[in-house]
């Protein structure tokens, strides 16, 4: 038998095309990263300029006086204190979140009744502004970190469960064929084929939830606290303290880029994964 | 029937798959009954190559999942061997794009071992092994993506192959190949089958597929797919697929291609009507 033609030539063909397409991919992106750059500096420009004709320090500070408050509060620890709060809840919501939203989803996604019986409810769950409840959590909860660990919790576990859900309803029944002929148990089925496909669909619900939680987190603490950095803010407005506002804010815009992409990144990571 | 003993020592026949009185209706969206296959009696002999051949519809599919065990038959039964030994195993060759897309070549044939909880090291050494048969060592790390359509249904075989199965079932394993690769892909199926002393029962649209490959072609007529007739080949093995222009092929693709004309034809019609 002769060595397969096709197979050597594709073999070949196949590392060429993938070596030119990485390196002309590569230094795409560090054009886009060149451009970004620009973009944020023209900005911080544009908010200097703007802040000089309000004229006023109390309505509106400019990056020079924001800069300065940020190192105050980061040299003097209050920064690293209230972000220590906030990201505790934050994280241990994101962690309930995940894992109650992945399982939920499995099953609702697996059994067609339980989807067509928790259809109202999820749709419901994921279209209400749900950060709505914080105040009966914090009646239920207290002013402490439960409360925002709650809201935070609700949020997050909508976007989880629907899209896990949806990832696996729509499994592909030919791959369960074929575990099927090689005799694979439905827990393999499962875990194998319909939880690993589903992976996709679960990390656009994680990236979805990730977003609505960190808004949910702060929100939550400015609509009652007694720590982190939704409070600081909250603070900050009672004293006119304009430039801790946009300090906060700033940190606050860096940590929210931050964890999308970290998301994407641990997504791309664990697709690219040669198993 | 001579078949019927029950003597275990009897080695060649304890191989044989018989299919008894099968029928298999599905119910329609209207409520009815469509009768998919009846009344198909069939024996499959230890190292034979069986083709079923039929216009699309006669639900040569479905009586191939059932000899599989992915579909349960409505009526009869299929019975392999005596009955008393071991379940035997069935190497499912699906149509294209069964592959699964996330795993390497290498995890997609090991796939089956994995299942059962074959060690890895060993798992690899039968991977190799069944990859060098198919002709594809050193694509174990390429994911099925970056293959071609031929390759593809390579590492499909050697995934049936790496179970070292009792049977060969193939569900139209190059319906999806073009002309060329389609006939390299027959030829090297035709004598890794012979090598391997294979059972291999083989579902076809092509008539001249089934006329190179068998040992029996059995004919079946649409709706309800019933045994129409069971044509035999007359080529000695080891064949060579230089047969194929040979008058007595010729003829015999003619044949049975009179066979089922009339059935493709109406089955065409029927599409066009939408029915």
């Amino acid at each position: 038998m002769a060595a397969a033609p096709d197979a050597v030539h594709d073999r070949q063909a196949f590392r060429d095309r993938e070596a030119g397409k990485k390196k002309r991919a590569r230094r795409a992106r560090w054009a886009q990263v060149g451009i970004m750059a620009l973009s944020v500096v023209a900005g911080i420009a544009i908010w200097q300029l703007l802040s000089m004709l309000t004229n006023g320090d109390l309505v509106f500070a400019g990056p020079i006086r924001t800069f300065d408050r940020l190192l105050s509060v980061a040299v003097d620890g209050t920064l690293w204190s209230d972000f220590v709060i906030t990201a505790t809840e934050f994280c241990i919501a994101a962690v309930m979140a995940i894992v109650a939203g992945i399982s939920i989803g499995v099953i609702v996604g697996y059994f067609r009744t339980v989807g067509v019986l928790m259809e109202p409810w999820l749709a419901a769950g994921y279209s209400t502004p749900l950060i709505a409840l914080t105040p009966l959590f914090i009646l239920w909860f207290g002013i402490g970190i439960w409360s925002k660990v709650a809201v935070c919790f609700i949020v997050m576990v909508f976007p989880i469960l629907i899209n896990t859900a949806l990832g696996v309803s729509s499994a592909d029944r030919n791959l369960i064929d074929v575990m099927r002929s090689l005799r694979a148990s439905t827990l393999q089925i499962i875990s194998k084929i319909i939880i690993r496909g589903s992976v996709p669909y679960i990390a656009t619900g994680i990236r979805l939830a990730v977003g609505r939680g960190f808004t949910a987190v702060v929100a939550g603490e400015l609509l009652g606290s007694n720590a982190g950095m939704g409070y600081r803010i909250l603070v900050a407005s009672q004293t006119f303290d304009v430039s801790l506002i946009l300090a906060y804010v700033f940190v606050l815009a860096l940590l929210g880029a931050a964890m999308m992409m970290a998301v994407d990144a641990l997504s791309r990571a664990y697709e690219a994964r040669r198993t | 029937m001579d078949m019927q003993t029950k003597d275990a020592d009897t080695v060649v026949e304890a191989q044989n798959i018989r299919i008894n009185e099968v029928s298999k209706a599905y119910p329609t969206p209207q409520n009815e009954q469509m009768v998919v296959l009846e009344d198909i009696n069939l024996e499959i002999r230890h190292n034979e190559f069986v083709c079923l051949v039929g216009a699309s519809g006669c639900g040569k599919t479905t009586l191939l999942k059932i000899l599989g065990g992915l579909v349960e038959p409505t009526l009869g039964n299929v019975q392999i061997g005596t009955g008393v030994e071991k379940e035997p195993l069935m190497g499912f060759v699906f149509q294209a794009d069964s592959l699964i897309p996330w795993r390497t070549v290498q995890r997609n044939v090991g796939l089956g071992l994995e299942l059962q909880g074959v060690p890895r090291d060993k798992e690899n050494r039968r991977v190799s092994d069944v990859l060098e048969m198919v002709k594809l060592s050193g694509f174990g790390r390429h994911f099925p993506r970056e293959l071609s359509g031929g390759m593809r249904q390579r590492v499909n075989i050697a995934r049936a192959l790496a179970m070292q199965p009792d049977f060969l079932l193939m569900d139209e394993p190059f319906a999806a190949l073009d002309a060329q690769t389609r006939e390299v892909m027959q030829s090297e199926l035709l004598a890794l089958t012979q090598r391997l002393n294979s059972t291999v029962v083989f579902v076809t649209h092509q008539i001249d597929e089934a006329v190179l490959l068998a040992d029996r072609i059995v004919v079946l007529s649409s709706r309800p797919g019933r045994v129409k007739k069971i044509v035999t080949p007359p080529f000695a093995r080891p064949r060579d697929p230089g047969i194929r222009r040979s008058k007595e092929f010729i003829d015999m693709v003619n044949g049975i291609w009179s066979l089922i004309r009339d059935e493709v034809e109406e089955g065409i019609e029927r599409e066009l009507l939408g029915s």
